[in-house]
């Protein structure tokens, strides 16, 4: 056995990871070891299926008994290929009938039934043991642990019965609802030997068979992976590799020495050699660096010796920095239980109903300044939860925004500090359809910032100023109809509306928006400002 | 070398190898988590089946609540692991390695219906017996994997060796290596610990050799010095 040819990580692992290496063992030679299966039990199966009808039945159960037999050549492989060596598949089906003979009786009677047997089969077949020794070193194998072992062969018996059921229930699925419902569920699932269902039979048969060549080649990378686990925590086999690889690195290393000590000798010959001009040229900087080291290591540091350091660390550690004491005073609350403090002692005649009395009042009272303080911040937080979340509690916040009204962007960052002068100067240089777009738009912007009404992006200007004429501020919604008038003229008849009054409608602007900016930073209530609307033309 | 671990890179750039825990494991769980959770609903029938109708009512909701939250919530507040999973010491972990979030268990266990086709959990342990990371098709879905729990090393028996500074500079592994001969050295026959330890005898102190200090010995020694006082 040479471990250095270990084709797979050996460390002391749980068995539950051994399993799972075994696993990853039969992934990594899946193609090989079904090959071989099935090269192997192919021909025994077609030989079993064909029996007469009564006993097609019997003749799955001879297979599955055979099992050990089967599985022997999987082992073979797997144990070859563990170290290094490569072996063929076809040499590998080969030996099969050398491997089925060692102890093949009772591998098939007594030993079929044994729960380790996957543990148990590289004993036999790996270390060719028999009779008092084979059985002395199971000991030796399972006092490791065999728990994982018998988990291992429930495992997949479960499985072998997950796939029969699986795939029968997959093919029920597969009949025509018509047919299904003429199918017995439990005769569909379970053997009834009866000749009008021979091809029935011969299905699950087949089915059966599939699922213990679908397990079989686990099982036995499992138990395998398994044994080599239980031996490499008794022989530390990890323990050996890292070993041999350590001795091998330091001689390694000692070899290396060798060469460099040699060749630093002749470096060193070469060197002295050329000395005298080298001496020459060093003296100098030698002696002012050493002069140099002398005087600030050796002296200025105060650490240089490890008594001076002991008495450093006890200075600094008595110093104010480590001996600070502080007084805290805080309260704590009292315990009913506390022994410190004397309960006075009651003359009256009904200590003890007293006693719970007072209890019963204090815990009620408790409870419902509890409840008083837990309202009490309830309410201050939906009250004041605009300061938390940073929104305001308005409606305006609610409503959506339309973010596009008739191709016009409705951000109110997109006006200029002055919308009305700025529209002026573009009436005046004859630009009017910017101009009174520029209105017409901060207009629309104002009314939804700070007003209740709620316009949507499908609205027209019309509707817009139809909802605007509900809230009864006449100023306003006379504004509007003019301006959406000229807006409408301009925009869609492309006919140039009275100068005289597109520049009234700049000049009246400020007047009626005015609020505008004052609005965006105080209020939160939408309404006010239409309210001082009212009154500001109630005065006039 | 084939092993059944998983590289995970970490940003600071160390490689982290987590043991992916396989079907036998996680079927094991998942069995001992099927019993805990059907004695559950078992009481909750027999209690529910006080209150006629709206008992049953009551029994379907908790039934389902069981049946498909008991793996999430489990694995959210407990560390990645069912009680079964806790009990075959492994747990659910995000393919990076970070503990597993709401989404991916969330994701995980609903799928589960997808594993148990085409009848109980064909798919899923098809799946997860051929899939590299031994994955089921939730895992696939959610980016998680099942590893195995890392146990802790067990302080090092009591004994009275005094320790012993090796002489040579040692690797991480080759250090870990002596310190396992020396904590599995109980295990092991004298002759097989004397074999073992022969692969260093050349390297070891040989006039303590000569003073009748066995080179097994030694090596416990050394072990001693490399893991300090811990």
């Amino acid at each position: 056995m040479q471990l250095d040819k270990l084709t797979v990580k050996v460390r002391p692992r749980k068995s539950w990871e051994a399993i799972d290496l075994g696993i990853a063992l039969l992934q990594q030679h899946a193609a090989a070891l079904y090959k071989i299966w099935f090269l192997i039990t192919l021909p025994v199966y077609f030989c079993v299926m064909f029996l007469p009808n009564e006993q097609v039945v019997w003749g799955i159960f001879i297979f599955w008994l055979l099992k050990p037999l089967w599985e022997r050549p999987l082992l073979h492989y797997l144990s070859r290929h563990l170290f290094g060596e490569e072996l063929t598949v076809k040499d590998c089906v080969k030996s099969f009938f050398g491997l089925a003979k060692i102890q093949w009786f009772a591998s098939l009677t007594w030993r079929r039934f044994s729960f380790t047997r996957s543990l148990d089969l590289p004993i036999i077949q790996l270390e060719n043991l028999s009779g008092q020794q084979r059985s002395q070193r199971l000991q030796v194998i399972h006092s490791v642990g065999s728990g994982s072992a018998v988990w291992l062969t429930m495992f997949f018996m479960g499985l072998e019965i997950a796939f029969f059921m699986g795939v029968l229930t997959l093919l029920y699925l597969l009949v025509p609802p018509q047919m299904a419902n003429e199918i017995d569920i439990w005769f569909w699932f379970w053997f009834t030997a009866s000749a009008n269902h021979y091809w029935f039979e011969v299905l699950q048969n087949l089915i059966t068979y599939l699922a213990i060549s679908l397990v079989a080649p686990f099982y036995v990378a499992c138990g395998f992976a398994l044994y080599i686990n239980q031996r490499t925590h008794l022989e530390a086999w990890d323990i050996e590799l890292a070993f041999k690889r350590l001795a091998e690195r330091l001689k390694r290393l000692s070899r290396k020495q060798a060469t460099q000590l040699a060749s630093l000798f002749l470096s060193i010959s070469i060197l002295f050699m050329h000395v005298p001009d080298l001496m020459a040229q060093a003296e100098e900087s030698t002696q002012t660096v050493g002069e140099f080291l002398e005087e600030n290591i050796a002296e200025k540091s105060p650490l240089h010796s490890h008594k001076k350091v002991k008495e450093t660390i006890k200075k600094i550690k008595q110093g104010e920095d480590f001996n600070q004491v502080e007084k805290q005073t805080y309260y704590k609350l009292r315990n009913k239980f506390d022994d410190n403090i004397p309960e006075k002692e009651s003359s009256s005649n009904w200590p003890v109903i007293g006693h719970w009395l007072g209890y019963f009042i204090s815990f009620i009272v408790n409870f419902a300044l509890w409840v008083v303080a837990g309202v009490l911040i309830l309410f201050l937080i939906i009250k004041y939860r605009y300061l938390i979340t940073g929104k305001s509690v308005s409606v305006k916040n609610k409503k959506a925004r339309p973010e596009v009204l008739f191709g016009m962007t409705m951000a109110p960052e997109s006006l200029p500090d002055s919308p009305s002068e700025v529209a002026a100067k573009m009436l005046a240089s004859g630009d009017y359809r910017q101009g009174i777009s520029l209105l017409y738009r901060a207009s629309l912007i104002w009314v939804i910032d700070n007003t209740d009404i709620i316009i949507q992006e499908g609205d027209t200007e019309l509707e817009c100023l139809v909802k605007m004429q509900k809230i009864s501020v006449p100023k306003l919604s006379q504004f509007m109809q003019q301006l959406t008038f000229c807006w409408r003229s301009l925009a869609y008849a492309h006919q140039i509306p009275d100068p005289l009054l597109m520049k009234e409608l700049c000049e009246r602007w400020p007047s009626i928006f005015a609020t505008r900016d004052k609005s965006k930073e105080q209020s939160n209530d939408p309404k006010a400002n239409v309210d001082n609307l009212i009154l500001s033309e109630a005065k006039k | 070398m084939l092993d059944t671990t998983r590289e995970v890179e970490v940003p600071e750039g160390i490689t982290l190898s987590l043991p992916v825990a396989g079907a036998v494991s996680r079927a094991l769980a998942f069995f001992i988590d099927v019993i805990i959770r059907w004695s559950a609903m078992a009481v909750i029938i027999q209690i529910l089946a006080f209150f006629g109708n709206f008992g049953t009512g009551l029994y379907l909701l908790a039934i389902f609540l069981i049946e498909w939250f008991y793996p999430v919530l489990f694995e959210i507040f407990y560390h990645g692991q069912t009680i079964g999973k806790k009990v075959m010491d492994i747990m659910v972990v995000n393919d990076d390695g970070t503990p597993i979030d709401w989404s991916s268990s969330i994701v995980r266990n609903l799928l589960r219906f997808a594993d148990f086709l085409p009848f109980l959990y064909l798919f899923g342990l098809i799946s997860m017996l051929f899939s590299r990371d031994f994955k089921r098709l939730g895992d696939f879905a959610a980016g998680t994997l099942v590893v195995h729990k890392l146990t802790r090393l067990s302080p090092l028996a009591q004994n009275n060796l005094s320790g012993l500074a090796p002489k040579m500079t040692l690797t991480l592994e080759e250090q870990s290596a002596i310190i396992g001969f020396s904590e599995r050295s109980e295990r092991m026959s004298e002759s097989r610990l004397n074999e073992l330890a022969g692969h260093l005898r050349p390297w070891l102190n040989q006039s303590k050799l000569n003073q009748n200090e066995s080179a097994s010995m030694q090596l416990k020694r050394m072990a001693k010095w490399l893991r300090g006082h811990a």
